[in-house]
This record gives structure tokens, C-alpha cells and sequence, in this order.
């Protein structure tokens, strides 16, 4: 053996030393598999975490609405839009700017509804959602957010990670990384989908980036087996998975002792997750459990993959203490360029198939005393031009609108929301917001604030610097704030 | 040489005497001012010794001839050090933020002080500059112009920190006896706020109306209605502004004008606006307190729920931050072995932010709780928990007796249990406790009566339970701010 070799072998002992001593006093891996069903012991990367300030919200539901749903048709009521219905866009609006779809001089399009003033803190809502207009003394309105990206995976990147690219962690899974669960026996993150889509951005919009794969989401489903490869395989009973699982963490563990890869550790609390939710999750997630009225309040669907479902599921995870629910649901990208993305059809049953579950969610949450420790956030990737798109250039049956990243609208419930307000405004087509002006870092820094979280503090070391949520940006909407 | 020096430092008084002219004046000032405003602290301080040590040598120079031309160069260069004090110091004054009348006296002063140098040190020149000897008139012009340093450095000194440390800054610490003399109250009574006979005047009158009218009533007021909105009357003040209502009785922490005063400095909703005078945090706290306990112009301050807090304050204590309910207790932080024993259990505990010794517990299995060693294990952190859930368990009242001994519960759910009427009555001594949710117990109109007394108690949650309407309404009428809910139905609304 030459110098060298020695050299790095006594590097290689350091290494391994270092790790061990470091990951043994506070890590997993000298108690990891004494806690099979039972508490999870401190070092777990799941357990309970003190927030940095007192919470107002323990628990968040993030009703994403992909495809980026038109506020000009929901809650920003814009009447001189009604009047320039058909003429065509100044040259001032389009200078500089541009469109995912939208070339030339496109025509104003009107509003596609007609709306109303509801609650007593007379919230304008369209004719499309008339049962989440019963609900809105109940709901933070943000008229003015921006994002910095107009097409579909980026801006969902952006909403969910803070940036527009992958590999940062979701939202989801840095609230689960500062909190933990309140629920060993559940996943602290889940993912529920409808719409009969993913989301265009893939899984990396609820993954865990570079922070431990113990806190990505996962994705449960309303129909069939809750979470794929979650059953034992045939003739295999639950004590002789127990035993086999205990032999492979015990193994995991002695190579985390002599490598201390903490990827190790990560992996024997996926095991014993997984376990312990083969019966946890089945019995959160069967909404045949709910009594009729309950059903029939969300307008469900057993037995079919249902947004209503979803809500009702969200419900029942928080119940449980699951930290962070995230729904999406897919189709609201209503370009106009067929029926199924047409405001005047597809937009429409979105509506429909949204609007009595969000507004019993909130009421539900509400009558069992959620809603105060529960944060509901509503909202798309953008929202939608004011100019008509008519991407073929021909007389077709359908109007729709292309993406917009300038101002759109969004909302919050619960968990410490201000009810019953409305925070900025956007100029009297709906263009561009004018005052009170929210972006994505910007929500993302209140969601935080929120749950007790300050997103300047809440960082993970990689590849040599401190990663936020936030990037470098974002400023609690104070505001909104009760 | 000495007439040069004459003249340029009669051109650096005329130049400040026009400075004093022209710079003064409205408008945002430019930055490049302010940076150089900021050098006042910096140069201040080169007058004073420069200037003191002349006026020593001064009179040592009576015995010491020799020394009379040093007393010359030290009056030349403290005059002009003099002047550019007082120079950078208009720039800072620019920059706003001082109390106006001792700002005005530092101004004056100052240049006195620069131009009673310059005088001393013309007056000593001058015949010197005429090689005779000075005249009777130029030796009493120089004795009083070395007074009038004297003095003004002296004062000048005081008023500037004055102007930043604030008022008192030199008694504040002065003996009783010598405190005595100057005529100021004793040490303890500092601050105190000098209030009429508690039993005479209202709370509202004490202690909002003064600080409404000194904060806020120059924007907000009959006949100059900032958005809407008069704080200087009472019927103005529940009125509210274009927004509606401002104060809403009871509810604080819903209240608009709460709202504003607690909006970071920089956000555009701040009240009062960044610039303005600002609401001290004691201030702000006894305005959110008066509100919470109901908005009353009626309840005499004699008979006001006073806490420790606004106790602290009325005794002149001021506050660094605000503290309500139970963060305001000093209570030290629990043992973490005691949490360690909790948390053992399979119960989920977590303090509650980590600047607090408060505690968050929950509950999640039926297992866990509600047995003996659950209970044990809460005792020794009985002051901590603030949030206790035990919702979605087996308990029955049989486990509520150690709710008893928690007396900083704020937030308490026993949603979803066995929990009925006779085990609410161990809630009775709850002063903080601000949510209670019962939803789906067996809680019935018996229950209610012990809920009304709970004097923080702001929302309580029932649906699913046996209570009645009327019995509701009773409780309701006894307690105006809690929030009650009974369950809801959802129909769609009329949209067209």
C-alpha cells in the first residue's frame, strides 16, 4: 500500500466515523426498529416539530385547479369588459408582452357570466358557482397575484416549488420537513387526483427535490387500492411481512453504521410507514364510511376517481392529522380551442364538478371547528387573458381565453385567513393588478406564516448553500391575516 | 494671516446664517442630504472639546502668558468645527423624526454657539491684529462671549441629547433627593400614567380618547374624514369609515382598526402612515384590550377587567412587544424528560413556536389516552399545555378532571368523544380559554350553563350535540362575543 492509499483509506475511516457519530446520536439508526408500531422515537424524520412563532393553521388543503381557471369568469367582475366584447386589443396592451398561444391582434372577450354580490361582505361571484357563494364570508380573496411563468409545468413548478424548474422540493413536503406529522400512521403529505389527468409539471410538483424522499407526497386514490403496492402479496399474512420487514431494517441498519448514508434512514421509516398504513390508510380513505347526508353535501361519487370525493377524503385526512393535503384537478385550461376546453362547456362543468364539494368543504370544516386550524388554498397555476383566443383563426361554437401570468385570482380559507376580504385589485379589464399585487413567493411566504413558519428560516443545506421555499423572494401578505 | 482668517471665518457664519435661511423647508429631502446629516454626531463632538479646552486655557493662560497663543488657535478651530456641526446638523433635522420646540432651541443654540467663538476669538485677535493692547470694551466683550460659550455649549449639548436619547434621559436615574429639588417626581412614579379617580372616569376616556386624539384624530375627524373614517367621537369611532365598521366589540382580533395598527410599519395599510407618529406598543395594546372586553364607553376604569399586562402598562411599564393571555405569564420552560414521558405515550407534543415554554398536545389514538399513565404524564406539565386535543377518542368525562388542574388551556378539543354535560363543569376555571370544540359529545342545555362564565371564550363549536335552540340563545345573550356554531346546511344561492 503507497503512500496515497493510505492517505485516502484513513480519509475513507474519517468519513465513515463522522457520519456514524453524527447520525447515531440523533438520527434513526440506533432506535429505528425497536419503534415498529409503536411511538415514533425522537430523530424520526417524521415527528412533531415546534413551529418558529405560534400558528394560526395546523393542517393545509391545497385545492390546485390546473390548467389555470379564468377569474373573469369566477370572482373578478369586470363590467367594462362587457362593453369592449369584440372590439380588438389596443396595440398597447400587447407591445412587449407575450402570449402561449395569442399572435396578432386578438378581440376582447366579454365575461362569460354573470355575477352577483354575496355574503355580507358582498364578495362578487359568478353564476357558476353558486354554492361557494354561500361560503364567502368565509374566504381571503387575493385579486392580484402574478407568477412569473405562462405555460402549464413551469408555472406549476413555480406554485408548488418556487421555482420554475424541477428538482426543488413541493410546497407539501417543506411544510411536512418543518412540522412533521401529527399522524405516524399516515403519510404527513398526500396527493389526491382528479380530473383524469396529472398535473402537466408530473410528480416533481409534489416530490421531495433534494430534501429527504421521506417527506414527497403521496399520491392516494379515491378508487381501487388507496396506494398502489401498498397489499401483501398473496399468502404472505401480516406477522411474516412484519418479520421480514424487521430483518431488512435491521440489515439497512447495519449498513447505515458502516456507510451512514442517510438515505438508509430514510428508507427504514418508508418501510415501517408503509406497514403501518396498510391498515391506516384503506380505513381513512373509505368515504363509504361517511352517513348519506355527508355524501350527498359533497355531491360524491363512490366508487368513480371524483374531485367531490377528494374533498370529502381531505376532510377525513385532516381529521386524522395528516399535515398537507394536495388536490388537483385537472381541465380548466379553457383555450377555447375545443369543447372540453371551451368556457362555454368544459370551464362550465369544472364548475360544476367543483363548486358544491369546495363550498362543503369549507362548511364542513367549519361546523366541526376545523376550519380555524385548517388553511384551504384555492387557486390555479395563472389565470386567463381578457383577449378572446382564436388559435385556428376560424368561426368555431366555443370562446376561451389563453394563458395569463399577470393577474389572476386566488383564495384562502381557514387555518387563520381573514374571512370575508379582498386583497388588490386588477385594472377594469382584469389585465394587469393595479394595487395589492401578490406573487407566487409571495403566497408561498404567507402559507408559511401561517403554519408558524418563518420562510426565511426554514432552509435546507445543498450543494453548498441554504435552499428556500421562497428562493430569494417573497413577503407575507400581512393583510390577510386575522 | 490673521485677517484671512478673519474674514473666511466671517464668510463661514454668514454662510451658515443663510444655510439656517434656505434649508429648512417641506418636501422629502434628497439623500445625499441625509448622508451628510449624518455626520452630525460625528462632528458635534469636535466643538465641545475643542471649544473646552480653549475656555481651560483661557484661565490657565491668566497665569501662564505663554499659553494665550494656544487659546487663540483652539477658539479659530473649534469656531469653524462650530460651523460645520451646526451645518451637517440642519441636514439632519431635514430627515424629521424630532420633537419640534427642542429641535428649534438646539438650532438657535448652536449657532450661538458658533458665533460666540467667533466673537471670543475676533475680540482676542483683533487687537493683536493692531499690535496694541485690547481695550477695556474689546476685554468685557471677551469675557462675555467665553460666558455665552460656556453656557451654550452646555445647553446646546443637553438639547441635542435630549433630541435623541428623549426626555428624562439624564434624571431618569438621578437620586430622589436631587430629583426632589429639580422639582420632578419621585423615580418609582415615573411614567405612570397620572390618572382621575378610577371610580369617576370611564376606561374610555382614561385611556383610548387621549391616545386616539394624539395618534389619530389629525387625519381622522369631523370635517377632514380620511377614508372615511373620525376617530374623535364616540358615535364617529363605531361608525367606522368607507370600509364599514373599525371596531368590532368583542372580537378584537377581527376589529379593522386593531388591523392597521398591527400591519408591519412598511405595509400601505399601516395606520398610522410610516412617518407619522406611531402608537406605542402600550398603546396599541390598550386600545386591542379595551376592545376585547367589550368596547364600552360605560365601564368605569375602577371597574375594568384589568390584566397583568395593561396592569404593567397603567404602572408605567411600557411593553417591547405585545404579549396577550397566556404569553404574557412568565412561566419557565417544561422539563424536557417530562415531554419526552408524554410523548412516549404515542401522543403527538410539540411546543407551540420556540420562543415560548407553551405546549401543543394531541391525541391521536384512543390507546393513549385517557388512561392513568396518560393523565400522570400530564401533570408535570400541567402550566405548559395551551392546546390540548383530545378529539376522536374513547374519553368520557371520567378523563376531564385533570382538566382542572391545566389552567392555561386555550384551545381545547373534545370533539367526537363520550364527553356529556356533567364533565364540562371541570372547565369552570379555564380563564384563557378562547376555543372549545364539542362536536359530536353527548353534551346537552346543562352543559351550557357552565360555558357562560369562561371569560375568554370566543368560539365554541356544538353541531351534533343535544343542546337546544333556546338554551343556545341563553347562553348567547350571556356571553355576546363567543362565537357559537350549531351546524349548517348548504344551498346553493340565488345567482341570477
Amino acid at each position: 500500500m503507497n503512500v496515497y492509499q493510505e492517505a485516502c483509506h484513513a480519509h475513507l475511516g474519517h468519513v465513515t466515523r463522522r457520519h456514524f457519530l453524527r447520525t447515531a446520536g440523533t438520527g434513526l439508526g440506533a432506535i429505528a426498529l425497536a419503534s415498529l408500531g409503536m411511538a415514533p422515537a425522537p430523530g424520526d424524520p417524521l415527528a412533531p416539530r415546534r413551529p418558529h412563532f405560534t400558528p394560526s393553521a395546523r393542517r393545509v388543503i391545497f385545492l390546485h385547479m390546473a390548467g389555470g381557471p379564468s377569474p373573469l369568469e369566477l370572482f373578478d367582475y369586470k363590467p367594462d369588459l362587457v362593453r369592449l366584447d369584440g372590439e380588438l386589443c389596443p396595440d398597447s396592451l400587447l407591445e412587449g408582452k407575450r402570449f402561449a398561444f395569442i399572435r396578432g391582434v386578438p378581440k376582447m372577450l366579454g365575461p362569460q357570466a354573470t355575477f352577483k354580490q354575496h355574503g355580507e361582505s358582498g364578495a362578487w361571484v359568478s353564476n357558476h358557482m353558486p354554492y361557494f357563494a354561500q361560503v364567502v364570508d368565509e374566504v381571503a380573496f387575493l385579486k392580484a397575484m402574478h407568477t412569473d411563468e405562462f405555460n402549464h409545468a413551469p408555472a406549476q413548478l413555480l406554485v408548488h416549488s418556487g421555482s420554475p424548474r424541477p428538482g426543488r422540493p413541493g410546497m407539501g413536503a417543506w411544510v411536512t420537513y418543518g412540522l412533521g406529522t401529527d399522524n405516524e400512521n399516515l403519510p404527513a403529505f398526500v396527493v389526491l387526483l382528479s380530473g383524469g389527468a396529472a398535473p402537466d409539471a408530473g410528480a416533481s410538483v409534489y416530490g421531495s427535490g433534494f430534501l429527504p424522499t421521506v417527506y414527497q407526497g403521496v399520491q392516494c386514490r379515491s378508487k381501487g387500492d388507496p396506494v398502489l403496492f401498498l397489499n401483501n402479496p398473496r399468502g404472505v399474512p401480516r406477522n411474516l411481512r412484519q418479520a421480514s420487514i424487521q430483518a431488512i431494517n435491521r440489515i439497512n441498519r447495519q449498513q447505515h453504521e458502516e456507510v451512514g448514508d442517510p438515505g438508509i434512514l430514510t428508507r427504514i421509516a418508508q418501510y415501517e410507514m408503509a406497514f403501518r398504513m396498510q391498515t391506516s390508510v384503506p380505513e381513512a380513505m373509505d368515504i363509504g364510511a361517511e352517513p348519506a347526508y355527508i355524501h350527498e353535501m359533497y355531491g360524491t361519487q363512490p366508487g368513480e376517481t371524483a374531485f367531490s370525493n377528494n374533498c370529502l377524503l381531505a376532510r377525513r385526512l385532516v381529521e386524522r392529522g395528516v399535515r398537507f393535503v394536495q388536490l388537483f384537478h385537472w381541465g380548466w385550461d379553457s383555450h377555447g380551442a375545443a369543447a372540453s376546453e371551451a368556457l362555454n362547456d368544459g370551464f362550465l362543468k369544472r364548475c360544476k364538478e367543483t363548486d358544491q364539494p369546495v363550498a362543503a368543504l369549507i362548511q364542513d370544516l367549519k361546523q366541526r371547528g376545523l376550519l380555524d386550524d385548517t388553511l384551504i388554498i384555492w387557486g390555479g397555476e395563472f389565470g386567463r387573458t381578457p383577449m378572446m383566443e382564436n388559435r385556428s383563426g376560424t368561426d368555431n361554437p366555443y370562446v376561451g381565453r389563453d394563458h395569463h401570468s399577470d393577474a389572476y385570482t386566488m383564495w384562502l380559507a381557514g387555518g387563520g385567513a381573514r374571512g370575508g376580504i379582498s386583497h388588490g385589485q386588477t385594472d377594469p379589464i382584469g389585465y394587469s393588478g393595479i394595487s395589492g399585487r401578490v406573487h407566487i413567493h409571495d403566497l408561498q411566504a404567507t402559507v408559511l406564516h401561517l403554519l408558524g413558519l418563518d420562510h426565511l428560516r426554514l432552509t435546507y443545506p445543498f450543494q453548498g448553500r441554504d435552499f428556500r421555499l421562497t428562493d430569494v423572494h417573497g413577503e407575507v401578505v400581512h393583510q390577510i391575516l386575522t | 494671516m490673521i485677517k484671512k482668517a478673519l474674514l473666511s471665518l466671517a464668510a463661514g457664519l454668514a454662510l451658515l446664517l443663510l444655510m439656517l435661511l434656505m434649508v429648512p423647508g417641506g418636501g422629502r429631502p434628497s439623500d445625499f442630504s441625509l448622508f451628510l446629516g449624518r455626520f452630525h454626531p460625528v462632528v458635534v463632538h469636535l466643538p465641545i472639546g475643542i471649544l473646552f479646552i480653549g475656555v481651560v486655557l483661557d484661565l490657565l493662560a491668566r497665569r501662564w502668558s505663554r499659553l494665550e497663543q494656544t487659546v487663540l488657535i483652539m477658539l479659530f478651530a473649534g469656531a469653524w468645527a462650530a460651523i460645520l456641526a451646526a451645518i451637517v446638523g440642519l441636514y439632519l433635522a431635514q430627515g424629521g423624526g424630532y420633537d419640534p420646540g427642542t429641535l428649534a432651541w438646539h438650532k438657535r443654540l448652536g449657532v450661538l454657539t458658533a458665533a460666540a467663538a467667533a466673537a471670543a476669538w475676533g475680540l482676542k485677535a483683533w487687537p493683536d491684529l493692531a499690535q496694541r493692547p485690547a481695550t477695556r470694551n474689546e476685554r468685557y466683550g471677551y469675557a462675555g462671549s467665553i460666558a455665552a460659550l460656556v453656557l451654550s455649549v452646555a445647553l446646546t449639548g443637553h438639547l441635542g441629547g435630549t433630541l435623541t436619547h428623549g426626555d428624562g434621559f439624564l434624571t431618569r436615574y438621578m437620586p430622589d433627593g436631587l430629583r426632589f429639588i429639580a422639582g420632578l417626581p419621585d423615580k418609582d412614579d415615573i411614567g405612570k400614567l397620572q390618572l382621575e379617580d378610577p371610580a369617576k372616569t370611564t376606561t374610555y376616556d382614561a385611556l383610548i380618547a387621549p391616545v386616539l386624539q394624539d395618534k389619530c384624530v389629525s387625519c381622522h375627524r369631523d370635517g377632514r374624514k380620511r377614508g372615511g373614517l373620525a376617530l374623535d367621537t364616540q358615535d364617529n369611532l363605531m361608525t367606522g369609515g368607507d370600509d364599514g365598521p373599525v371596531v368590532v366589540a368583542g372580537r378584537a382580533e377581527e376589529s379593522t382598526l386593531i388591523h392597521r395598527l398591527w400591519l408591519p410599519l412598511h405595509a400601505d395599510d399601516h395606520m398610522p402612515p410610516e412617518g407619522s407618529p406611531q402608537l406605542t406598543i402600550a398603546e396599541a395594546e390598550l386600545i386591542r384590550w379595551w376592545i376585547h372586553t367589550g368596547a364600552s364607553f360605560e365601564v368605569m376604569l375602577a371597574d375594568a377587567e384589568v390584566t397583568p399586562v395593561i396592569q404593567a402598562i397603567l404602572d408605567g411599564y411600557g411593553l417591547d412587544e405585545i404579549k396577550t393571555g397566556i404569553f404574557a405569564l412568565d412561566i419557565a420552560p417544561a422539563d424536557s424528560s417530562d415531554i419526552a414521558a408524554l410523548a412516549a405515550l404515542g401522543v403527538s407534543v410539540t411546543r407551540l413556536a420556540e420562543d415560548t415554554p407553551f405546549l401543543q398536545v394531541r391525541c391521536t389514538s384512543a390507546e393513549a389516552c385517557g388512561t392513568d399513565s396518560f393523565v400522570q404524564a400530564l401533570r408535570p406539565l400541567a402550566r405548559h399545555i395551551a392546546w390540548l386535543d383530545l378529539g376522536r377518542t374513547a374519553l368520557g368525562d371520567e378523563a376531564l378532571p385533570v382538566i382542572r388542574d391545566l389552567p392555561h388551556l386555550t384551545r381545547l378539543y373534545l370533539n367526537q368523544t363520550n364527553v356529556t354535560s356533567a364533565g364540562l363543569s371541570n372547565l369552570a376555571g379555564l380563564e384563557y380559554l378562547e376555543y372549545l370544540n364539542l362536536f359530536g359529545t353527548g353534551v346537552g342545555d346543562a352543559g351550557l350553563e357552565a360555558l357562560a362564565a369562561l371569560p375568554s371564550l370566543r368560539s365554541l363549536y356544538l353541531w351534533q350535540t343535544t343542546v337546544t335552540d333556546s338554551a343556545v340563545a341563553v347562553l348567547q345573550a350571556a356571553a355576546p362575543f363567543l362565537y357559537i356554531n350549531t351546524g349548517s346546511s348548504l344551498e346553493p344561492a340565488a345567482t341570477e
